[in-house]
């Protein structure tokens, strides 16, 4: 869109760089694929867990679709990619951000950036909201994941680039090659605006240089720490310096601020450059291994054994950094279905509401979603450091596990956001009043010393557009009101009606006794194989509200109030424990 | 029912038996029998700054020449700064902390670090969150070790609280995952509380769904103890609008209705700061300068500010010279603070001499574990080597 990438050539470049052997490759890791493929059982549990893993979940539809076909099909559907999704249309630099504004007075000065600041929010916010509706639909399911892997690997922060149209760039990039090859998406990630940014390579110059992306680019990109040493993180930082990007987001060499003298990297001597330093990291065995690594232990939620990573990291090598044959012969490998890993990995925030929508063929608000997701920790395009997020155990805590009940209760519509967040929508009310003293919003710290943290919280702020110094004390109020409220308020307020009707769901299934509604709602609710006291609580539950209607066992449907027990009965399958694993 | 759980847990998993087995046993043997009557009140309040602090820019060495030459744009003059002695000055944002030091309050712990200091953020956070330079090879966090050993029978799920979203390694537990939380008012289910049957304590085969049981279980128990302890709160001290500031008031709200928080964490981000880093750093020390003189007032005279010491730490310094974007990339040594009332205040530690310079870095003079080793012995009676696995000299802040 905005630059043009020798990616094709770089790729050919790789192949003599690699020296790879296509005969090992098709004799080597190809055949015990096949040979692994026979021992796979292929039933509806190993059918689930492969779309949950390798996608958000399955509805029971998908699930009996794929039984019927062999399991060298469906990953291969999965790996060649799926449905073309319509791209969102990404406004550039808009003529307000083109703008010279040195002649303005201070306050229009202000005005102009709120307004910019504002409109490049809300675009950023759509975008994330396009990104959770291609993923809810399922056209390209292991695309979308394997972008969300990405996006947590190659990491960067709206919240240091500012502007969207980069981030939307990056993402793009993320996830035309998602299924690609790792080593055209670690050549664009170095020539990425978004990237250069987060990671301050725009200030990093010849004599001066800052170190920032080079230890990134090493620790967290390609090779893993303990596989460089701190001088080599210098000669780097040196050997990237000049390597920025213009307003238009396209990527600018700036011969000014490079460093031309001699480096030595991992043993490499020479005039090196970027592009240079992107070849010495790929030829590095630890590459291979710590790609490998990191794909294996995000899909599967345990890190491999030696042995396997041995496996999968020759594979990725001999493969000059495809990713196509990695996944395929990962995801037909048993191991990849044992014990140890069906049913165990703890779902981030995405994978529980995305994988919730399909697994109950539920459409949700996208800015739901999103609002909802970020309260638990997972905001896209705001990952919390440069490592990404932190999966698996990490996203529960007590609160956590609360707030998830909470939000599927609200996106069933059982749950009132007002008893939700009611206390601190009075607090932010009574703040903007100016009735009471400024306790704060929960901005983080960074907020008070960096205006553009204080920004964080309002992605959403459609109508702040033309707010004006004048209104300070109203915005201030806005500002400290939670963002969670806010957000979460505009997208599901009291005029929200679920679009889900789980009465008609049971009648059209010829479902009408408590047992038979209770193991209905386990299984489509669940991600995992259902507990079997689960089942046994539930059916308590149903019964007593049942009792309570005055209706028969096998009558239930009947009840006007059916409806709700069904929905009441949903929301508590979503808040236990079991719900939160995949 | 709490202990019912714990219990079948450890008897399911080996691994789980190894780590929850040991506390008993060490209880029995250990010098200061898991921590006795006058331990018994006690919290530790660790704050975390996380991004890398920059330790010269937080005790500036005023007067060193080398000082001078390294730093331009992020330089504090004399004039600027709290003067202490003759060598160092307080970063003049630190105005609450200053006062806290002359009262004798406040212990500075100078250039902390560890042996072949990494410069990576998250691989030198697991460095001082498992007190080990394995990291996370070695399991769980310092916290539940400690905790475990100061306190072998207590079970309440309060017994570590992180206030905030994430939660750091240091509070990482084998067997349960940390009370967590940002608000307390929403710290509850809604409707579907998923609830707790007597059968809940089987295992059910799947470790993983074991363990959320487990939160589940802890949610349930804590929920209402921490919104009331929040809820009843009065205080006269006014706290900082900041969400550092808030988070300590509901610290406060814990140690004060003793619910049983021996430790509460609680992390300040933002000091990784490679780009303009003088307006930058200034404001976070007054973030944090505000909100603890604060929490230190408004505990002070009270049997609560007795029993409570707050331990100030960041995952490594920053580097003497300054990079080429008026910040500084990252470093070793830096260092801590220790305040309170029972605090010795004072200089503990060794300043670094930036004539000696690491690989341009300041060389740690005092491993971060000797002022853990003091929280463990001084603090709460426990054994520092069945802590930390090794013994390390305690220091004197307490």
């Amino acid at each position: 869109m905005h630059f043009t990438r020798p990616a094709t050539c770089f790729a050919a470049l790789l192949l003599t760089l690699c020296g790879a052997s296509t005969v090992a490759a098709q004799n080597g890791p190809q055949a015990q694929t096949e040979a692994a493929s026979r021992r796979l059982v292929w039933n509806a549990r190993t059918v689930e867990h492969l779309y949950n893993r390798a996608g958000f979940g399955a509805s029971p539809a998908e699930v009996q679709a794929a039984l019927a076909r062999r399991p060298e099909e469906v990953v291969e559907e999965l790996v060649s990619g799926g449905r073309e999704v319509e791209p969102f249309y990404v406004e550039g630099p808009t003529p307000l951000q083109r703008m010279d504004d040195s002649d303005l007075s201070g306050t229009a000065k202000a005005r102009l950036r709120s307004a910019i600041r504002n409109a490049d929010r809300r675009q950023m916010s759509a975008y994330s909201q396009w990104w959770i509706d291609t993923m809810a639909s399922g056209a390209d399911p292991l695309r979308d994941r394997m972008t969300l892997f990405w996006h947590g690997f190659f990491t960067s922060s709206y919240r240091d680039v500012r502007r969207s149209d980069l981030m939307a760039q990056q993402h793009d990039m993320l996830r035309s090659e998602a299924l690609g090859s790792y080593a055209v998406m670690l050549y664009e990630i170095v020539h990425d605006p978004a990237m250069l940014k987060y990671l301050n390579n725009d200030v990093n110059k010849k004599g001066a240089s800052n170190e920032n992306f080079a230890r990134e680019l090493m620790e967290l990109f390609s090779l893993g720490e303990g596989n460089y040493t701190e001088k080599d993180i210098k000669e780097v930082a040196r050997a990237l310096t000049g390597m920025r990007f213009d307003i238009e987001g396209d990527y600018k060499f700036r011969r000014g601020h490079h460093d031309f003298g001699k480096k030595t990297v991992l043993g490499e001597k020479g005039r090196l450059d970027g592009e240079d330093v992107i070849e010495i990291l790929l030829k590095q065995e630890a590459c291979g291994r710590w790609v490998a690594g990191r794909v294996i232990e995000y899909l599967e939620g345990v890190q491999p054994s030696e042995e396997r990573l041995d496996f999968y990291a020759a594979l990725l090598r001999e493969s000059n950094y495809e990713l196509a044959p990695l996944l395929r012969s990962l995801l037909l490998d048993p191991d990849f279905y044992r014990a140890e890993v069906i049913g165990t990995r703890v779902q981030g925030p995405i994978d529980f509401a995305i994988g919730s929508m399909r697994r109950l063929d539920m459409r949700v608000p996208a800015g739901f979603v999103r609002e909802g997701t970020a309260e638990l920790g997972q905001e896209l395009f705001l990952p919390p450091s440069v490592k990404g997020w932190d999966e698996g155990p990490a996203w529960i805590t007590t609160s956590s596990l609360m707030l998830r009940g909470n939000l599927a209760g609200m996106m069933l519509g059982v749950v009132d956001l007002n008893a939700v967040f009611g206390d601190r929508m009075d607090r932010a009310r009574k703040l903007a009043r100016g009735d009471a003293p400024r306790t704060g919003g929960f901005d983080t710290p960074e907020a008070e010393v960096d205006d553009v943290m204080g920004d964080d919280g309002e992605m959403m702020g459609g109508d702040e557009m033309m707010e004006s110094p004048d209104d300070d004390l109203k915005v201030r109020g806005k500002q400290d009101m939670p963002k969670v409220i806010r957000d979460l308020k505009g997208e599901i307020g009291a005029n929200y009606i679920p679009r889900i009707n789980l009465r008609w769901r049971m009648q059209r299934a010829e479902l009408s006794r408590d047992a038979e509604i209770a193991g209905y709602l386990l299984s489509a609710g669940l991600a995992i194989e259902t507990p079997e006291d689960l089942h046994i609580r539930l059916l308590g539950r149903l019964r007593g509200e049942r009792e309570q209607l005055g209706v028969k066992d096998g009558e239930l449907l009947d009840h006007p109030e059916c409806e709700k027990v069904l929905r009441r009965a949903m929301h508590w399958v979503l808040s236990t424990p079991a719900a939160q694993l995949s | 029912m709490k202990l019912d759980r714990r219990t079948f847990l450890s008897a399911g998993g080996s691994l789980l038996a190894a780590t929850l087995g040991a506390p008993q046993v060490h209880a029995g043997l250990s010098l200061f029998g898991g921590g006795g009557k006058q331990f018994e009140g006690r919290t530790l309040v660790l704050i975390q700054l996380a991004g890398g602090n920059d330790g010269l820019s937080t005790i500036v060495p005023y007067d060193d020449s080398d000082y001078a030459n390294a730093r331009t744009t992020t330089r504090h003059k004399k004039s600027e700064l709290l003067v202490i002695d003759k060598r160092r000055g307080m970063n003049g944002q630190l105005v609450g902390l200053k006062s806290l030091y002359d009262a004798g309050q406040l212990a500075i712990i100078e250039g902390v670090g560890y042996p072949d200091g990494v410069r990576s953020h998250f691989k030198s956070f697991d460095v001082w969150h498992t007190a080990s330079t394995e990291g996370r090879a070695v399991g769980e966090g310092w916290i539940p070790r400690l905790v475990r050993e100061a306190f072998p029978d207590d079970q309440a799920p309060e017994r570590t609280v992180h206030i905030g979203k994430r939660v750091p390694y240091s509070l990482h537990a084998a067997d349960s995952a940390p009370i967590a939380f940002e608000v307390p008012e929403s710290y509850r289910w809604f409707g579907a509380e998923p609830g707790t049957v007597a059968g809940d304590v089987e295992p059910s085969g799947n470790p993983a769904l074991d363990r959320l049981r487990g939160v589940q279980a802890d949610a349930s128990a804590s929920s209402k103890r921490i919104r009331d302890a929040a809820r009843r709160y009065k205080t006269a001290a006014d706290y900082p609008n900041s969400e550092f500031g808030r988070a300590l008031r509901v610290a406060a709200a814990l140690i004060d209705a003793r619910i049983g928080g021996r430790v509460i964490s609680i992390e300040v981000a933002g000091f990784d700061t490679h780009k303009a880093q003088r307006n930058t750093h200034d404001n976070l020390m007054r973030v944090i300068d505000q909100g603890l003189s604060t929490f230190a007032a408004d505990l002070r005279g009270r049997t609560a500010g007795d029993e409570t010491l707050v331990v100030v730490f960041s995952e490594f310094g920053r580097r003497v010279a300054e990079n080429g974007s008026r910040g500084t990339d990252h470093g070793r040594a830096g260092p801590m603070f220790a305040l309170g009332t029972p605090v010795k205040g004072g200089l503990y530690g060794k300043a670094p001499r930036l004539d000696r310079l690491e690989s341009g870095d300041l060389a740690f003079t005092t491993d971060f574990r000797r002022s853990y080793a003091t929280v463990c012995e001084r603090w709460f009676g426990a054994d520092t080597k069945t802590v930390l696995g090794a013994n390390y000299e305690p220091l004197d802040f307490v």
